[in-house]
């Protein structure tokens, strides 16, 4: 006697297939995360991890750092700013790429030079481009006037907005890339109906191209808020933080707080405050798409 | 069976492979418990003596600095030879992450048998009882204190207890540019010569259009050992130190402490005998480069640069000195190895830890200084009259405090130094700080 018709039995098949792999996605992704809040909670003894619950005693040290809020702001302006940053080099990128002039091939393959290059020799070119006392930058400007050049790394006004400029150069041509494929994918068909109506170039960018890349506009700022958020590595090199806590952000602090000091505790309740903060983010900025979209509106 | 009867089968099959494969990837790494001591791990009363060959060789793994990239092939010969039961496999690690690579490896259950460890990376890991402590090991091997190079060896010790066997010691001393010393008309630099002194000179030799300085401090975050290293003359020198003798709270709050921070900060921000970038410089990547062209006139140099430094001299047409560093004490520090409480082979790490420091092995290499002193007097290399400054350097070394918590204090310093530096408040207001901030780590 057949149980389940053949419809059902399909779906069963599939379901049962797909199976290892949401097991092992549910043991990569759903457990670390798991772990992540259970050691945030505890006090944990080397080297074997084992856990003795202290409530909220990891979060009250976190918070009652004195570093902590500057840490957090410093995080938003990285952030914040970076994402900005590389979505304007990104956009001009795409669209200049996107004009099918002579020499674009070439003008790609160059732009996707800063992403292609590991981020630690990245971070060492900045850093000796920013150099105050034999750098290029302050070569070139003390050309011009001697009493120019700056301690772009050395200056708690200077090191923050040195290291960003940095990070957005070396992230800009993965945000031209994921626009340039978008843009390729809108048919010229819009275009042309709008220029036979009388459209310029500024009012199909605003009317046709931005609304056709809102998708990837919400999908890539996701991704860059978090990577903003977990990033490190060129930050580290470059100043480690400093000076000061000048240029401290989260993600150096959770690194320095697990792997300096071997507070796995206090760096998992850490990770725990960014998770939360990232998912609200998240969930704000997809609140305010889903009710541009309702209102017919891009966002 | 019908075609569709085959077709579930296979079907079947194959999804029993998936899960398997998908399992056995998940399953748990089998890592031994941690030994207590290596006295319970460990054949008691063995000697040097070789082991006897059992068949298949008993592999021992090991880590070194990427520098030692060249020779670790002569040392693994060398090692298969004197040990025929034995294999060494040492892995060189990057500089970058080397400490956080070791605990990943260490808390993963997959750590080298033989770890190599800066001195400075040592008291954090045995405050979390990551490494094996050594006097057994030591005893058994018939190895003394008085071997090693006290500088480093100290800088393994914790409570009376050792936790690491040193291999290299690092002190620095003061290479000066006697061509520069000579245009400004200035004596040049002595040993231990006295703080207060050794600002005198640094004032007649930098140009105030900032086309030469005296001197480099290195003050960057991402590099605090070097900080250290360029503070600790300064500290020493004037009398404070970093914690009390018993290490339970902070020193910066004596007299003395606070003038070897005002010292070190206003070299910076008053004398302006340093360049304008060392807030964020690191002695070798941008002192060093400095010194070489001509831009600084004394800089810390280690062992590892020296003959380099003599060859950029030859070729500027300079000529350099040395000398023991300013002021009484400076940084005693290098390489030593230790044992991990997860490692797998901890008789095999012991047999390999032995043979390296034999001075016969250790003296051979020419990478690094060793930390054996019968290797440093009988090795036709390391004896050269180049590294006598160095030995007596050695002399003048102290360690920096053994404290579990050294890492997260080492930050407060070396970020209190930054501010200083930046005019954030005075030299001071920064001592008083750290002494705020030093105690609260302790105490937490």
């Amino acid at each position: 006697m057949r149980i389940l018709n053949k419809g059902r039995r399909r779906t069963l098949t599939a379901f049962v297939f797909v199976l290892p792999c949401v097991i092992l996605l549910l043991l990569m992704m759903v457990y670390p995360t798991l772990q992540v809040v259970q050691f945030s909670f505890s006090r944990l003894k080397l080297p074997k991890f084992d856990a003795t619950f202290v409530g909220l005693q990891n979060f009250k040290q976190i918070f009652s750092n004195s570093d902590f809020i500057q840490i957090i702001i410093n995080t938003f302006i990285w952030t914040g700013v970076s994402l900005l940053l590389r979505f304007i080099v990104g956009f001009i990128g795409a669209l200049v790429a996107e004009t099918g002039l002579r020499w674009m091939n070439s003008f790609r393959t160059l732009t996707l030079l800063p992403w292609m290059v590991p981020s630690i020799v990245a971070a060492n070119t900045w850093r000796w481009i920013f150099n105050a006392d034999n750098g290029l930058l302050n070569t070139l400007i003390r050309y011009i006037n001697p009493s120019l050049g700056q301690n772009w790394l050395g200056s708690t006004q200077l090191a923050l907005p040195s290291v960003i400029i940095a990070y957005s150069w070396a992230g800009f041509p993965f945000i031209m890339l994921m626009l340039l494929a978008a843009m390729q994918g809108i048919p010229k068909d819009y275009y042309e109906a709008a220029r036979i109506d009388g459209a310029g170039s500024l009012r199909l960018f605003r009317h046709i191209t931005l609304p056709s890349l809102k998708n990837i506009i919400l999908i890539l700022t996701i991704m860059e808020v978090i990577s903003g958020f977990n990033s490190f590595d060129i930050i580290f090199t470059m100043t480690g933080g400093g000076p000061g806590i000048a240029s401290e952000i989260f993600g150096l602090f959770i690194y320095r707080t697990a792997f300096s000091n071997l507070n796995f505790a206090g760096s998992s309740a850490a990770s725990l405050i960014l998770i939360i903060a990232a998912v609200i983010l998240i969930a704000i900025y997809a609140l305010l798409g889903s009710k541009k979209r309702m209102k017919g509106g891009a966002y | 069976m019908t075609r569709k009867a085959y077709k579930n089968v296979a079907a079947i099959i194959a999804l029993l492979v998936m899960f398997t494969m998908a399992f056995s990837a998940c399953g748990k790494q089998e890592t031994p418990a941690p030994a207590e001591t290596t006295a319970q791990t460990t054949a008691p009363a063995q000697t040097t003596a070789p082991a006897e060959p059992s068949g298949e060789n008993k592999i021992v793994n090991a880590w070194l600095g990427s520098w030692w990239a060249d020779e670790i092939p002569v040392i693994q010969e060398k090692f298969a030879a004197a040990y025929p039961g034995y294999e060494v496999r040492i892995e060189p690690i990057p500089i970058n992450n080397y400490v956080e690579n070791a605990v990943t490896a260490i808390l993963g259950g997959s750590p080298p048998d033989a770890l190599a460890l800066d001195a400075i990376m040592i008291p954090t890991p045995v405050g979390k009882d990551l490494l094996l402590p050594l006097d057994d090991m030591m005893q058994r091997y018939n190895m003394t204190a008085d071997m090693f190079a006290p500088g480093i060896y100290n800088a393994g010790v914790s409570n009376g207890v050792n936790y690491a066997i040193p291999f290299r010691t690092a002190p620095s001393v003061l290479m000066y540019n006697k061509t520069m010393f000579d245009a400004a008309g200035v004596d040049y630099p002595y040993d231990n010569m006295p703080l207060d002194e050794f600002l005198e000179i640094c004032k007649k030799l930098t140009k105030p259009d900032g086309s030469q300085f005296a001197y480099g401090i290195a003050g960057s975050k991402s590099d605090p050992a070097n900080v250290l290293s360029s503070f600790c003359p300064a500290i020493w020198g004037s009398g404070g130190d970093f914690l009390t003798k018993d290490l339970s709270q902070s020193a910066f709050n004596t007299p003395e402490s606070i003038a070897g921070v005002k010292y070190w900060v206003e070299l910076y921000t008053k004398h302006k005998v340093v360049p304008e970038g060392c807030v964020n410089y690191a002695t070798t990547k941008d002192l060093v480069p400095m010194f070489f062209n001509q831009q600084i006139a004394m800089v810390q140099m280690n062992d590892s640069n020296v003959f380099k430094a003599q060859d950029y001299a030859k070729e500027g047409g300079y000529e350099v000195g040395m000398c023991v560093q300013q002021g009484t004490y400076s940084r005693g520090g290098g390489w030593s190895f230790t044992i991990p409480v997860t490692a797998k082979n901890v008789e095999g790490a012991e047999i390999f830890m032995d043979f390296f420091v034999k001075p016969e092995v250790i003296g051979e290499q020419k990478v690094v200084m060793p930390g054996v002193i019968k290797a440093q007097k009988e090795s036709e290399y390391w004896s050269n009259p180049t590294f006598d400054i160095y030995y007596k350097a050695e002399s003048h070394t102290k360690v920096l405090p053994f404290h579990p918590k050294w890492t997260e204090i080492q930050n407060v310093i070396v970020m209190e130094l930054q501010e200083a530096l930046q005019g954030n408040g005075t030299p001071e207001e920064a001592a008083q700080r750290m002494h705020e901030k030093i105690n609260a780590i302790i105490g937490g």
